[in-house]
């Protein structure tokens, strides 16, 4: 663990007709990259969800992954926070290590 | 008495068209079938018109007349090529909304109104004495607004009727104090043709008045600064009434001229007044029609520039080069109104056609030489084997045709440099060339000059050729003169933008200092 | 950046629906945003959600709504009405007091207003859609930077602003996230007020606000924030800081009667002067179940019930036609397609499927060699794969070119001779002529004129080709492409000819064009789709990869793509070419099989197209032509359910072409995945459309584009009514409507499936879009386990039995 650096790792899960908003924001917050995760399945506060499908990806839910330095997430969540605070969608908001920390600046 | 009957085949039609349209209108039976009926009647009296126009070619000096006193109809040359004119399209355009308006619950009210406006139209190219002109200039004006509440209960058709009626109230004051002047000169009704003689009679400053005046209600009813202010505002009709209106009405300034040359275009000063107002129109619609979006907003900008071209011709006083002008336009213009849907549909024509290549630079100097040389040459054997003699004023405005066919060709051969385009295309060209130079040479014949014209010096057509140059060159959005570029454009995009209403208070002025209340 | 504020637009802009340019025209529910509350919920100013009580009433005139309709839509709207009570002496049941009280207690519903256009209202449409102009002839200067920067740049020399405002434009800031965060400071908009300002203010320009949304995901030249920007300083340099409410619906001026004035009426009209006091309050106890306001949606209720019943009572389960069918066609769910196919089905040894049009193939598509291209496919997916065409012979392909190129040189001079500023006058001159004949021609005689127009340019003649699918998709992808189409649709024998229909609605002159194409080719023809889909089917080695998936196509069959035209009826056969000698014969019969029917078919809808006359069928072929048509063919007016089960439910029942069919079979599709698929795909897409009608029809000033007649387009994005304002949304007038009545039944979807109750249940509870649309009655569900069960009604709660008239005996 000597090499590595602390950063913040987020993870959001909303339908992915929301996610160009949330996307949006990371860009925005100066993110240098996300991975989308198209078609999660799961059970949550509004019940199932279905995974991919087949002809549909209007109303699926997509997760979003992005890390970033920790004093830049600060608004990020916020932001997050304020979008989700009236539609679905849920986030998680961890600590991580990277080993190439330019990478996330 | 058989003058009677052709004169009344030629300007009755449409009124026993509106008549039985309004009486089955009362009588409620179907739009469709009064539609129906009223565009086979307009239909007859324009195969009736072109009858007498075939006949009175074979009699070139003797036209059809019926004389009341001194009111009279009369169907010379320019009043049966405009009347063949405004009853065809009216026709055509009747029958197109025969399908267009199916179902419509203004239907009836479209019927009446067109032909109302047709009707008077008809009534306008055809008179023969300045009382009956008077009447019809004013019942058309009349019969447009009529016409513009096809559709009254939308806010935007009021707002238009209000903004032509008002233009109009104004311009045709001013034609009736002329018109006034003139009959209480001539004790009566003047006939067209002793118009010439009545006005040089009056005292100058008087005569000046007259002549200016006449030509202020002119500019008004073809939408030309500073009346340019209704035109734009008058979408919220049907599409056949903008078709029917383009085609027809805003010509009536030109008519106007060509009718009453006897007492404007002696004075030059006057004719200078009409050029101006013309060019000044040209250039500028033309420069808000490029920043239009909206696919009837540039038809309209279109309109209005055209029509300047066409004032401007009178004002040079080549008044067949306008007249020529009118009657194509309106064709062309009607067209393209009715096809105002075609969009979509060339959009994915375009979208299936092959992608363009790259050009060498040998072949698009070999495009750009081509295209000057060839529409030159066409237009000048074409001017050698009609006409020998052209006054500047024609030459000046041929060579609109010859850049306009220049660009064309150059395009073509820049799109696609083969051997199938320069064929086809300098055959058009060539086509096109003696056809135009042809028809032009049968309208300026038809319409002899028949008083003294003092136009407009043919030089000052460099002043709105260069304003339209720069027009153009600006809306390439070049990197110098990105000032004027800007000032240009944001004027010409809110040119069609009504005026800000009174505000309750005065703007908020924020302070440099304000901006620091911005979070970054 | 102003992340915080980015996230309050977002969330203000939540529920605007995007909307799709016209030139690939998608049917959106225009209320989406409210699906996940109740349906009833839904009504928003300027938006209504039933028809007016006198339509109801002329309804329950004319039969179309009868008491057993609102006996039903009571039971399921106020299930606590029951019992009996005495009137006056009379015994009557709660429910005919309530019945009573629905035809005679009044109420009026609010008339959608038009929408008025402010001055910033007008101001904002004019800078938006010159900044958006696709085909501009002088593109804005600046927009390369954006909206809010290129308004900012060009606002310093804006005359429709005072000066003083225009002096302080230079100083605004650069950024719009700045600017708007500086307006909201400078509005005195309160903090925790930000989000719901924003709300308010993107009511206003509805029509531009949702094609802003869709252009930010999609194209990204223009976001919400930067309009929001644009337009909140503009307020705040104004002094507009009023933020004045949008466009509320005038208020019913009557104001519902109390209710005991209510109960005293229906009492008296029960029993006569014998009703009482005690008389009154029980009756006025059973009307406090069923407010006036309710009133509407249980009279919609009735009528769409009516309708159902009618619907499931009509289904029946014809033998299956056990011997190897000779034909096989298969075409859209399409509503239109139900003629089409009910005609051809005559001939016994013709079986037909629905289909997602798309055949489950989605790509882009470019014709050979093609500069554009169309995403074919529906609006639920992104397209992946390029499909484009490889000419069979090469040197026809090479004329093919040189004849476009020719084309396009000739449409380039002559736009660039119009659109330049020295050019247009002699331009018009000369072609003026040539314009005035081929108006005569088209409004004369449409078909010659068309004739006239094909042959003069070859140009736009189809090339002998095949679609370029082996390329687009790998044998693995193509293979279960197949699969997931057979299984599906449910087919289980190959006939020797397999014809997949595509279709496509041919008009001139009809900026709603792409509104009549396939809706799930994303409103394109679905031509493309057919024949990708044909050939993955004809190739042998996707075939021996279905067969050892169990899935065996005798090596007879031979498929092969057509293409629908619904204004003529006429189905045409694509790529003739691949034909094999031995189908010629089954080719034959086919063409002969549809001529028939289409001629039959053509007869039919001429009943119901506005102007057509069944006698000359000819006339109703004409309007693919006709420039002055506004009524080309009908669309899909008329949709109100959609059947998933095999097509021997509805065999020989005439379905008035108003049912989308799905094909289906229980027994192909043992885990539920393909009945997943259609319930997530193909009835969305249905429901998108079904909405769209409904709310087009209702809201002909707001949610619909109003009367075709002053339509004036904005390139391919969109049309103003009149010189300016909002971009029109939804269907014009003439898509739903004609005169002043609606030919449209505007009825929320009524689905129909035949599937095992469990599997629908389970697809529904893991799919929240199931789940919002069904649980809060924006679409309805019928279902039965299989042709001898009884029918069950969806409830969020479960399921319960359909009600007795409901039961297909």
């Amino acid at each position: 663990m000597n090499n590595l650096t602390q950063m913040t790792r987020l993870e959001v899960v909303v339908p992915a007709r929301d996610a160009p908003a949330i996307r949006d924001l990371i860009t925005s917050a100066g993110a240098t990259g996300y991975t989308s995760v198209s078609g999660v399945s799961g059970i949550g506060h509004h019940g199932q969800h279905s995974g991919a499908l087949l002809f549909n990806e209007y109303d699926t839910l997509t997760m979003l992954i992005t890390v970033l330095p920790p004093n830049n997430a600060g608004e990020l969540i916020d932001a997050v926070q304020e979008l989700l605070s009236t539609s679905s969608g849920v986030m998680f908001v961890s600590d991580t290590y990277v080993s190439r920390p330019d990478y996330f600046r | 008495m058989s003058d009677w009957l052709v004169v009344g085949g030629v300007t009755l039609t449409p009124w026993i068209a509106g008549l039985f349209t309004l009486l089955l209108g009362w009588s409620g039976a179907s739009g469709d079938r009064a539609a129906r009926l009223a565009a086979t009647v307009v239909g007859f009296g324009f195969a009736a018109t072109v009858a007498v126009a075939i006949a009175s070619v074979g009699a070139p000096h003797r036209s059809a007349q019926v004389v009341v006193g001194s009111t009279s109809v009369r169907l010379d040359a320019v009043a049966l090529t405009l009347s063949v004119l405004v009853l065809g399209l009216s026709a055509l355009i009747q029958v197109f909304a025969i399908r267009y308006l199916r179902g419509d619950r203004r239907q009836v009210w479209f019927i009446v109104a067109a032909n109302l406006l047709t009707g008077f139209t008809v009534l306008l190219v055809c008179a023969g004495s300045v009382a009956l002109f008077t009447v019809a200039w004013l019942g058309a004006g009349a019969a447009l607004v009529a016409l513009l509440a096809t559709y009254r209960p939308l806010a935007q058709a009021r707002d238009g009727i209000r903004r032509t009626g008002s233009r109009f109230m104004i311009a045709d004051t001013a034609f009736l104090v002329s018109v006034t002047i003139l009959l209480v000169t001539a004790k009566g009704d003047l006939p067209l043709d002793q118009l010439g003689e009545v006005a040089e009679s009056l005292p100058l400053p008087l005569q000046l008045t007259c002549a200016a005046l006449l030509v202020v209600s002119a500019l008004a009813r073809s939408s030309q600064i500073p009346f340019q202010d209704w035109l734009p505002f008058t979408l919220a009709a049907p599409t056949p009434v903008s078709a029917l209106m383009h085609a027809g009405v805003v010509n009536a300034g030109a008519i106007l001229l060509i009718r009453f040359a006897p007492a404007i275009a002696p004075h030059q000063a006057v004719m200078i007044g009409v050029f101006v107002a013309g060019a000044v129109t040209l250039v500028y619609a033309s420069a808000v029609r490029l920043a239009r979006p909206d696919v009837k907003g540039r038809l309209v900008f279109s309109t209005m520039a055209q029509m300047g071209f066409m004032i401007m011709a009178c004002g040079l006083g080549v008044f067949a080069a306008a007249l020529f002008h009118l009657v194509a336009h309106s064709l062309f213009k009607s067209t393209l109104f009715l096809g105002a849907g075609m969009g979509v549909r060339q959009h994915a024509v375009d979208r299936d056609l092959p992608t363009r290549g790259i050009r060498s630079p040998f072949t698009l100097a070999a495009a750009v030489t081509l295209s000057v040389l060839v529409p030159s040459a066409a237009l000048a054997a074409a001017e050698w084997a009609f006409s020998p003699t052209v006054s500047t004023a024609s030459t000046a405005l041929l060579a609109f045709v010859s850049v306009t066919a220049s660009v064309a060709l150059g395009t073509a051969l820049s799109t696609d440099f083969s051997l199938r385009t320069l064929l086809g295309g300098t055959a058009s060209v060539v086509v096109l060339m003696f056809g135009y130079v042809a028809l032009l040479q049968i309208f300026t014949a038809a319409l002899e000059a028949e008083t003294t014209i003092n136009g407009a010096p043919a030089w000052l057509m460099a002043l709105p050729a260069g304003g339209l140059i720069v027009v153009q060159l600006l809306s390439r959005n070049p990197h110098q003169l990105a000032h004027l570029r800007d000032h240009v454009y944001t004027r010409t995009v809110t040119a069609a933008l009504p005026r800000r209403p009174a505000l309750p208070r005065p703007p908020a002025v924020p302070h440099s200092s304000a901006t620091t209340g911005v979070p970054s | 950046m102003n992340l915080i504020l980015r996230a309050q637009v977002a969330t203000a802009a939540h529920d605007i629906v995007p909307s799709w340019p016209m030139e690939s025209f998608i049917a959106v529910n225009p209320l989406a945003g409210h699906e996940p509350r109740p349906f009833e919920t839904a009504a928003a100013p300027g938006v209504v959600l039933a028809r007016s009580r006198d339509a109801y009433l002329a309804d329950a005139d004319r039969g179309r709504i009868v008491d057993t309709d609102l006996e039903a839509a009571l039971a399921e709207r106020v299930p606590e009405l029951a019992g009996q009570l005495t009137i006056g002496g009379k015994s009557v049941s709660a429910v005919s007091v309530a019945i009573l009280d629905m035809r005679i207690t009044p109420w009026t519903s609010p008339v959608a207003a038009a929408p008025t256009a402010p001055w910033l209202d007008e101001y904002l449409a004019i800078w938006v859609s010159s900044y958006l102009n696709p085909d501009p002839l002088w593109a804005m200067p600046h927009k390369q930077h954006g909206f809010y920067q290129a308004w900012r740049t060009l606002a310093r020399r804006d005359p429709s602003l005072p000066r003083t405002v225009r002096r302080t434009v230079a100083e605004l800031p650069v950024e719009p996230d700045a600017a708007l965060a500086w307006a909201l400071v400078k509005l005195g908009v309160p903090a925790d007020a930000v989000t719901e300002t924003l709300r308010s203010e993107l009511h206003h320009l509805p029509g531009w606000v949702g094609h802003i949304k869709w252009r930010a995901e999609r194209i990204g030249d223009i976001d919400l924030l930067s309009y929001l920007g644009v337009r909140l300083t503009l307020r705040a340099l104004l002094g507009l800081t009023r933020l004045t409410a949008p466009p509320g619906p005038t208020q019913a001026d009557v104001t519902p009667p109390a209710l005991w004035h209510r109960a005293e009426h229906v009492a008296r009209s029960i029993g006569g002067g014998r009703a009482d006091r005690d008389d009154i309050a029980a009756v006025s106890r059973i009307l406090a179940t069923h407010p006036v306001p309710d009133h509407a949606l249980t009279w919609q209720q009735a009528y769409e019930l009516h309708y159902r019943a009618a619907l499931v009572d009509g289904l029946r389960d014809t033998d299956p036609f056990t011997p190897r069918p000779q034909l096989q066609l298969v075409m859209c769910i399409d509503p239109r397609s139900e003629g089409m196919r009910r005609h051809v089905e005559v001939l016994p040894e013709v079986e037909t499927f629905g289909f997602a049009g798309f055949f489950g193939v989605p790509v882009r598509f470019s014709r050979y060699k093609a500069r554009g291209a169309i995403n074919s496919l529906p609006a639920l997916l992104t397209a992946r794969h390029h499909l484009t065409e490889h000419p069979t012979h090469s040197a026809q392909a090479e004329n093919h070119t040189m004849r476009g190129r020719a084309r396009d040189a000739l449409r380039r001079s002559t736009h660039r001779a119009d659109s330049g500023t020295v050019t247009p006058f002699a331009f018009a001159e000369v072609s003026g002529w040539l314009f005035g004949a081929i108006s005569v021609l088209r409004t004369l005689t449409p078909t010659l004129q068309a004739r006239i127009h094909r042959f003069l340019t070859p140009a736009t003649a189809t090339l002998p080709s095949n679609v370029t699918v082996a390329d687009a998709f790998t044998l693995e992808e193509r293979a279960a492409m197949a699969e997931t189409a057979v299984r599906m649709m449910g087919i289980t024998q190959f006939a020797p000819l397999v014809v997949l229909a595509g279709h496509a609605s041919e008009s001139m002159n009809n900026l709603y064009q792409s509104a009549l194409d396939c809706g799930a080719c994303g409103g394109n023809p679905g031509a493309a789709n057919a024949r990708a889909s044909a050939a993955i089917f004809n190739a042998p080695d996707v075939r021996v990869l279905l067969a050892a998936r169990g899935i065996d196509i005798p090596s007879d069959s031979f498929f092969i793509a057509a293409e629908h035209n619904t204004v003529t009826d006429a189905v045409t056969l694509l790529d003739q070419h691949l034909i094999p000698q031995s189908h010629v014969d089954a080719v034959h019969t086919f063409n002969r099989a549809q001529h028939t029917a289409a001629e039959i078919l053509i007869r039919e809808r001429a009943q119901d197209l506005p102007g057509a006359s069944p006698h000359s069928p000819s006339r109703v072929q004409r309007r693919a032509h006709d420039w002055a048509e506004v009524y080309p063919e009908l669309g899909l007016a008329g949709n109100a359910a959609m059947v998933i089960g095999p097509r021997r439910m509805t065999r020989g029942v005439n379905l008035d072409r108003r049912v989308f069919l799905h094909s289906y079979q229980t027994e192909l599709d043992l885990d539920g995945a393909a009945l997943e698929t259609i319930m997530t795909a193909p009835l969305v897409v249905a429901q998108w459309i079904n909405h769209q009608y409904y709310f087009s029809a209702l809201n002909p000033a707001t949610l619909g584009a109003g009367t075709k007649t002053i339509h004036n387009a904005v390139g391919t994005i969109g049309v103003l009514a009149g010189h300016t304002g909002d971009l029109r949304r939804g269907l014009p007038w003439q898509s739903v409507g004609l005169g002043d009545q609606l030919f449209h039944e505007p009825m929320r979807l009524t689905v129909i499936i035949q599937a095992p109750l469990d599997s629908i249940g389970r697809i529904v509870s893991r799919n929240q879009v199931l789940r919002n649309l069904l649980d809060n009655s924006w679409i309805t569900l019928t279902a039965r386990n299989d042709s001898a069960a009884p029918w069950h009604r969806y409830t969020p709660y479960g399921w319960t039995a359909a009600p007795t008239a409901l039961k297909g005996t």
